[in-house]
């Protein structure tokens, strides 16, 4: 069960990046809005402590850059939006990632 | 930190695998155990499970390639002047000393072996800042803030000097240098000796803070050697203080030491970070922005998210 658990998180953490840059090409959001939004499920649910040294590996990258946007409920808040290298580099993990989904599919057959 | 390299992804294990590789075809095969091992816990403390193949490159890059040991007295030097690796060590003591989007509040050293506050991290469990108030840590700090901030050592300089110059008359001919754990002294040198060494201690950081105030350095690296300077200099000042205590046990000047330093650099820190901060607020939203708070809305409005307290930043 404890290896069970162990590449279950391991699994998680290899698709994280993935996720976090599907969501901020979708459209540009902060820091705690990415944890809550991932929040929405809970297979991919990260705390603060894992999105900001994920956020800035992504900027030193070139992957995602950063703008402060005034906020209509307190102070400013400094938004992520992907780049053109980050689309790009998205593109390519999401279409190795339908690979690797579409052969497992294939073949653990209809098992939940 | 990762436990094993078997923690990351394939892309980046082969990364690694082959700079350890590379590594060991280079050494002799005595050395090779060892070296791979240090190796292999460098790359682990400073990876993530989800660190891809150019995180670890760069890494690799920053390690630099592996040269065998030699036993000549040239090679000896070479290799202790390699190992401390003073290039950088502004660059590396910043990114250790303030990295707020790092929760953790210990580092790996800058310089050495051991463990540093990360003072960013102790800020934003504080709520002074966010965890990504700068995109790049002291990028976008200006000039300004970096004279402001040489002007700590400067002032921990001046005071020192004048410490000799207003109570040197009034204080007894020999001054202690090196004290107990219970803070009493037990080993004493004379009045001249120890001004000429909290001087030097003071005045020298100070020089080094000014020079990289006015260079054009990239910033984390004239933070880091500001930090540093600060350091050493606030150190220095409190000795010259303890000095002038007399003889008597003092068990809390030592612990006082630790705070003492930790409370400058932090200060030193802290107002370049947000002198930074308020240079990307105002590159962004225009100048009136630059003094916007850190802290939560005013009262009567709705929060709609998790607010920004005890490690849990918001953007």
């Amino acid at each position: 069960m404890r290896e069970a658990d162990a590449w279950g998180s391991q699994l998680r953490k290899g698709v994280l990046e993935l996720a976090v840059l599907g969501l901020l090409e979708a459209e540009p959001r902060y820091g705690s809005q990415l944890v809550d939004d991932l929040s929405a499920h809970p297979d991919l649910a990260i705390t603060a402590g894992t999105v900001y040294p994920l956020l800035a590996r992504l900027a030193r990258a070139g992957l995602v850059t950063s703008t402060w946007r005034e906020s209509p409920v307190g102070p400013p808040r400094k938004y992520y939006t992907v780049t053109p290298a980050g689309r790009r580099s998205l593109a390519e993990s999401a279409r190795l990632f339908g690979s690797v989904v579409a052969a497992m599919e294939t073949i653990l057959g209809g098992r939940p | 930190m990762i436990r094993s390299l078997d923690d990351l992804q394939p892309a980046a294990r082969a990364v690694a695998d082959d700079y350890l590789r590379e590594a060991a075809a280079r050494l002799p095969v005595r050395q090779r155990g060892p070296v791979l091992d240090d190796l292999t816990t460098a790359l682990c403390t400073r990876l993530e499970a989800d660190s891809g193949p150019a995180v670890v490159a760069e890494l690799v890059a920053e390690f630099g390639p592996v040269v065998p040991a030699g036993n000549s007295w040239g090679e000896r030097l070479r290799r202790i002047a390699g190992g401390l690796r003073l290039t950088g060590v502004g660059e590396r003591v910043a990114s250790t000393w303030w990295n707020p989007a790092d929760e953790r509040l210990l580092l790996p050293r800058a310089l050495g072996t051991g463990w540093d506050l990360n003072l960013g991290a102790v800020a934003v469990r504080l709520g002074l800042i966010e965890p990504d108030a700068e995109a790049e840590p002291f990028a976008a700090t200006p000039d300004g803030a970096f004279r402001a901030a040489a002007l700590v050592p400067t002032a921990l300089a001046a005071a020192t000097a004048l410490h000799y110059a207003v109570r040197g008359r009034a204080l007894p001919a020999r001054l202690p240098t090196h004290w107990t754990v219970a803070g009493a002294p037990d080993r004493w040198v004379s009045l001249p000796r120890a001004a000429a060494t909290d001087l030097a201690g003071t005045v020298v950081p100070a020089g080094f803070a000014l020079a990289a105030a006015r260079s054009s350095r990239p910033g984390p690296d004239r933070a880091g050697t500001i930090a540093v300077a600060t350091a050493v200099g606030s150190v220095t000042a409190w000795v010259a203080v303890w000095r002038s205590l007399g003889d008597r046990p003092r068990p809390w000047a030592g612990p006082a030491t630790v705070v003492v330093m930790t409370g400058a650099v932090g200060t030193v820190l802290y107002g370049l970070a947000r002198a930074g901060r308020a240079a990307e607020l105002s590159r962004d939203l225009g100048s009136d922005a630059a003094t916007a708070p850190v802290t939560e809305s005013p009262p009567g409005f709705i929060e709609v998210h998790p607010p920004f307290t005890g490690g849990r930043g918001r953007g």
